[in-house]
């Protein structure tokens, strides 16, 4: 593996630091920002943040997606259409495109330190220009949102007005060969976002990578319902940060590999203030010669006393050579906390099939329920019957076999 | 469940009432730092010892020094050259400043019997004082009357101070099974067709950074060698002890169980109370055949600095366990309440089908200590089991990891794992944290984990209280009960002494 | 009239050694049995391997089944022949919800007789009567199979399977256990509206309390994997009276 990173030149990075190093210098900034370059120098030269990048990655080949990212970067001219688009704009709601003037004072409003060491496609995201959105929510919503991540490169950051409450659907188009898009949620005090998100691709070279920021002012309340479903390969962060006291967050996520697909899902649940209540949900299956790898981390800080954070995340393996690695962690740093994560990877219920068997349903239809039913507990929000569609489409494909 | 009488490791974020002479459990983690570090002395001990400083002639001085044959020098001087090009993991939760390996010295021996006690008379009567104030009898006359308690089972104690093997008791005993117990310097020479068959051969050379060094300037250390269908008749132990200073320990032992055979093996370790660190890199390797059972048990109280952060003792150990054969089970126990820092991941490599591995721990860290310690159970054979619990307790403003690793690999159809992970913290300037890793590449196999987070609530503090129970003795109580399913797990006589170190270490937790 | 079901001379192991000890039972077409016994004879092993459940191994003798050999069937085979058990401990399946759940039974076990399916419009109608008849709330329906249930709901939710599937011969395991006097009022009226004179019932029960609602033609004492001793219903007050010791005390 040495060898060949010594062989490499910046422009075909073979490792995630490679990646890096070759971005930095392979591409001419974008913006003549100093603040983007700061943090940007940050988060390349800190070796405690390579190593933690390092772990974030431990699952999926980071040379893949950086590749591709840096390809598109090269030929970024081409993008003609918007990366995000909003299918219609309802009264009560503004929708601007980000210049490079705007650009800055609302980037360092969404990141730190932390958030640039840890993604570096936010960084990237972050200095094309033409790449960015602000949709801003004033008043309540009855009627849903409907957002469609074109490929390319893009940004939004979605602002929820105080006591406003909105349903956001995100769901991606096809095509292309990089789709990286940055998602980045501020709820203020009171206001309540439920966001549902469909990754689902036919099988192609395509490479789906989200990065899913919410950040919860004081008694706000997200929820959050993810189905992914994939054939190609798909990579998914998500990093709430509840940061005023009271807030809530509850996310869902139920996922499917077929075979030869990979997905990999983070979650950062950070407990920054006091009083914030977390619940996870996670189910994955994998087919045979497809990754399933999910990480969900519960990171409680100092002050955040009388926190309330729960995960739950189950496995299945549905074929030989299914591979499905799991990592749920915990760090907490105050004693005033009720917190527990569970994980298993296992099989189907022997005493749910014999149940459904003694009422007569042979064991295929049996095991073909029980499937059905282990994922289904994770749909949710304004997408779950498309997300039924899209899964039982998968099943089936799975099943047949 | 009463509200008022909540279980004992459940988190609860009810005020307590008010009373005027109670204390929380902040403050009482607050004042969790007054008690002493009991073994914490230092035996005047003319001691010969090189000076500090790493390079080839001093792993040659070391091989010198034990007359080991050539094979063993060449494979210390590969071992050299392979860690002068590593690097030290950075992955661990742990802080300290970068150590420097040329301010160590890596052979210290105590002077008056340079070339080894032959027998427990030789040895320098200081030395004996000092296992005696550690509380481990060597003479084998004390025990077998009965000082100890009647009913005690007979235990083989080889003690290695600094850099050798003090001395080995029970060996005729042992002999008359077939066992063989002794220094691993003894078994270079007596029986060095094992040891060149299974040195390195569970953890390579280049296993880690702390391995390699080791592998470069192992000073002495146990090999145990239980031959086929034999059931060790008593347990053996050994208790190590870092006594010169700016000493390093790199210790080695080497336990095979052949064939249906059957051991259990304790270890106790401790140091002197100094200001600066000292390292701890030894490394275990424990090779269980067909049938083979071997249990290990480890009370670790090396010396953890003061409660400003400052001396103690880095343990950066490493240790596995290869079940090499079908139906063979490692079982590793271990009481962490010492050193500064814990880098410790004591692992079981499942080859052999149906076999068995086991990993009970109890982590507790105070003041400033950081503990990074888990378990790895690599599945590789057919229908192979393993039971992880782990209890991490933290105080002070320490922080306490569980870092683990379960794996099955395609070829361990039908595997299984369940894994409990429970910290308890006490106060709210500590950490405790949980790093579990599970990756699975065989669909027919069961992996199951939790965890939980608890502390000593304000209300469990306040019914005992006000049942006549002081606070340090509640806290004690509940911490005690926390453990209590790796105590368990203990051979009798190091339960009663893991009870006791956790009781010592929450002396004076509440003022 | 041959017979509905006809257990002879059945010897059957568990991994913890063995429970039926020569067993022998034969019920006809509208009558009802009731096997009582105390805790650890057999009771239970005998319903669980009616219904097929792994892990019971039958040493020698023969159990039929409407004139076949049940113990050569797979467990969805004998649900598909008309043997229904009543679950004492009725498994939870998160996600699966009872009218999906009910919906695949109904439809295999139809599928499986060459009979046409129910429309979905009748089987929901039909289901939404069956559970009003027991009191059991609509929504119910759209809950997760025995998810959340209480013990009650999840003994009538049984019973509601048992109503729907119409089978030969319902097997009841402790039907009564967990029950206040409501629920099991509830649950035996089910039962009692199920009688017929095509179909039997074998009630394995520990207390003579759900006698008193579903009155049996037949009562068995099993102990120690045989039964000792059949009666007609006033067996049920003599054992209520005098306790299982006064049969299995007796000398052999």
């Amino acid at each position: 593996m040495s060898s060949q990173a010594n062989q490499s030149t910046p422009t075909q990075p073979v490792d995630l630091a490679g990646s890096l190093i070759g971005l930095a210098k392979g591409q001419p900034s974008a913006l003549a920002n100093p603040l983007l370059e700061q943090v940007r120098a940050r988060a390349l030269t800190s070796s405690g943040a390579a190593n933690a990048l390092k772990e974030r990655w431990k699952y999926t080949p980071a040379k893949r997606y950086f590749q591709a990212m840096y390809d598109h970067q090269q030929g970024k001219s081409a993008q003609s259409q918007p990366a995000i688009e909003l299918a219609d704009l309802p009264t009560g709601c503004t929708w601007q495109a980000l210049d490079n003037d705007n650009h800055s004072a609302t980037l360092e409003l969404l990141g730190d330190d932390n958030l640039w060491q840890r993604y570096p496609l936010a960084d990237v995201i972050s200095q094309s220009s033409n790449a960015g959105y602000c949709l801003e929510i004033n008043e309540s919503q009855s009627d849903t949102l409907t957002l469609k991540l074109q490929p390319g490169l893009g940004f939004l950051i979605i602002r929820l007005g105080a006591n406003v409450s909105a349903t956001v659907s995100i769901e991606y188009a096809q095509g292309s060969d990089f789709a990286g898009h940055w998602i980045a949620s501020a709820l203020a005090a009171g206001a309540q976002l439920n966001q549902a998100l469909l990754i689902n691709s036919a099988a192609d070279s395509t490479n789906r990578w989200l990065l899913n920021q919410v950040d919860l002012e004081a008694n706000s309340q997200f929820n959050g319902h993810v189905h992914a479903f994939a054939e190609s390969s798909q990579r998914l962060e998500t990093h709430l940060r509840l940061q005023g006291q009271g807030a809530q967050a509850n996310l869902t996520s139920a996922s499917i590999t077929a075979k030869g697909s990979s997905f990999d899902h983070q979650v950062v649940m950070e407990h920054q203030a006091a009083n914030c209540q977390s619940q996870q949900r996670i189910h994955n299956i994998a087919d045979g010669g497809s990754k399933n790898s999910f990480n969900g981390r519960i990171h409680i800080l100092p002050g955040a006393h009388g926190t309330n954070a729960q995960l739950q995340n189950r496995n299945l393996a549905i074929a030989a050579g299914a591979e499905i690695n799991t990592k749920p962690e915990l760090e907490i740093y105050n004693d005033d906390v009720s917190c527990s994560h569970g994980a298993t990877i296992g099989q189907l219920d022997e005493q749910a099939l014999f149940y459904l068997r003694s009422r007569g349903v042979p064991p295929a239809q049996a095991r073909d329920l029980l499937l059905r039913a282990f994922i289904a507990q994770c749909y949710g929000g304004v997408l779950a019957e498309q997300a039924q569609a899209a899964a039982d489409r998968l099943l089936n494909g799975a099943l047949r076999r | 469940m009463s509200p008022s009488n909540p279980a004992p490791t459940q988190a609860s974020k009810t005020a307590a009432p008010k009373g005027p002479e109670r204390q929380s459990s902040d403050d009482a983690a607050t004042d969790f730092m007054a008690q002493d570090y009991s073994a914490g002395f230092v035996t005047d001990v003319e001691s010969d010892t090189i000076a500090p400083g790493l390079n080839e002639d001093v792993v040659r001085f070391i091989s010198a020094k034990k007359g080991e044959p050539e094979w063993l020098l060449d494979w210390r001087l590969e071992a050299f050259a392979k860690w002068k090009a590593m690097t030290p993991p950075q992955w661990a939760h742990v802080n300290f400043p970068p150590i420097d390996y040329n301010a160590i010295s890596y052979y210290s021996a105590p002077k008056s019997n340079a070339d080894g006690p032959q027998s427990l008379d030789e040895v320098d009567p200081e030395l004996i004082e000092t296992y005696n104030k550690l509380g481990i009898p060597l003479h084998e006359h004390a025990m077998l009357a009965g000082v100890v308690g009647a009913d005690r089972p007979n235990v083989a104690v080889d003690a290695v101070f600094d850099s050798v093997s003090i001395a080995t008791t029970f060996k005729d005993k042992l002999a008359e099974a077939g066992v063989v117990f002794c220094p691993i310097s003894e078994a270079v020479h007596s029986h060095p067709e094992l040891v060149q068959q299974y040195l390195g051969s569970v953890v390579p050379q280049t296993d880690n950074y702390y391995a390699a060094l080791n592998c470069a300037v192992f000073s002495d250390g146990s090999f145990v060698y239980i031959p086929k269908g034999v059931r060790c008749p008593m347990e053996l132990s050994t208790y190590f002890r870092i006594n010169a200073q700016n000493t390093g320990q790199f210790e080695r032992t080497l336990i095979i169980a052949e064939e249906g055979s059957y051991v259990s093996y304790l270890e106790g370790c401790t140091a002197p109370m100094r200001d600066e660190n000292q390292l701890h890199a030894a490394v275990v390797e424990l090779v269980a055949l067909t049938d083979a059972q071997i249990k290990y048990s480890t009370v670790q109280n090396w010396y953890p600095g003061d409660k400003d952060g400052k001396g103690g003792i880095y343990n950066f150990v490493t240790k596995r366990g290869l079940c090499g054969g079908a139906r063979a089970k490692i079982s590793w126990t271990q009481v962490e309440t010492g050193s500064a820092i814990t880098w410790k991941y004591p692992s079981v490599v499942l080859r052999g089908d149906d076999s068995v591995g086991e990993f009970y721990s109890v982590a507790l860290t105070n003041n400033a200590q950081q503990a990074d310690t888990g378990t790895k159970m690599i599945h590789l054979g057919n229908n192979t089991r393993s039971t992880i619990i782990a209890k991490g307790i933290s105080a002070g403003r320490s922080n306490s990891s569980y870092r683990g690793l379960v794996r099955t690999s395609p070829t361990a159809t039908g595997a299984r794992n369940y894994t409990q992970c429970d910290s308890l913290l006490i106060g709210d300037t500590c950490g405790a944290h949980t790093f579990p890793y599970i990756e699975s590449k065989n669909h027919d196999t069961i992996v199951e984990h939790e965890a939980t987070t608890s502390t000593v609530s304000d209300e469990q503090l306040f019914l005992c209280q006000q049942r006549g129970i002081d606070t340090e003795k509640a806290v004690s109580m509940i911490v005690n009960g926390f453990c209590k399913d790796v105590f368990r797990e203990l051979p009798m006589e190091f339960a009663v002494e893991a009870g006791k170190l956790l009781e010592v270490s929450l002396e004076g937790a509440v003022g | 009239m041959s017979a509905l079901l006809n257990v002879e001379d059945l010897h059957v192991n568990v991994a913890e050694g063995k429970i039926l000890k020569g067993l022998t039972l034969a019920i006809n077409p509208g009558e009802v049995h009731a096997i009582m016994g105390p805790n650890g004879s057999g009771k239970s092993t005998l319903a669980n391997l009616l219904a097929g459940r792994p892990g019971y191994q039958v040493q020698s003798g023969s159990v039929t089944f409407a004139g076949i050999n049940l113990l050569e069937l797979e467990p969805e085979e004998r649900a598909h022949a008309g043997l229904f058990l009543a679950f004492q401990y009725p498994v939870e399946i998160p996600g699966v919800s009872n009218m999906e759940f009910l919906k695949a039974s109904v439809d295999h076990t139809a599928a499986a007789n060459d009979q046409e399916p129910l429309s979905t419009v009748d089987f929901m109608r039909r289901t939404k009567q069956v559970a009003a008849d027991l009191d059991l709330d609509p929504e119910f329906l759209k809950r997760g199979v025995n998810e959340g249930f209480s013990g009650g709901e999840k003994k009538r939710n049984e019973i509601l399977q048992m109503l729907l599937l119409a089978p030969k011969l319902a097997v009841l395991d402790e039907t009564d256990s967990g029950l206040d006097i409501d629920a099991l009022q509830t649950v035996a009226k089910g039962v009692n509206s199920f009688r017929s004179a095509d179909n039997g019932v074998l009630m394995i029960t520990h207390y003579q309390r759900l006698l008193d609602y579903i009155v049996p033609d037949v009562i068995h004492v099993l102990a120690d994997g045989q039964i000792i001793r059949s009666g007609g219903a006033e067996l049920a007050l003599e054992l209520e009276e005098k306790g299982y010791g006064w049969l299995t005390d007796q000398p052999a």
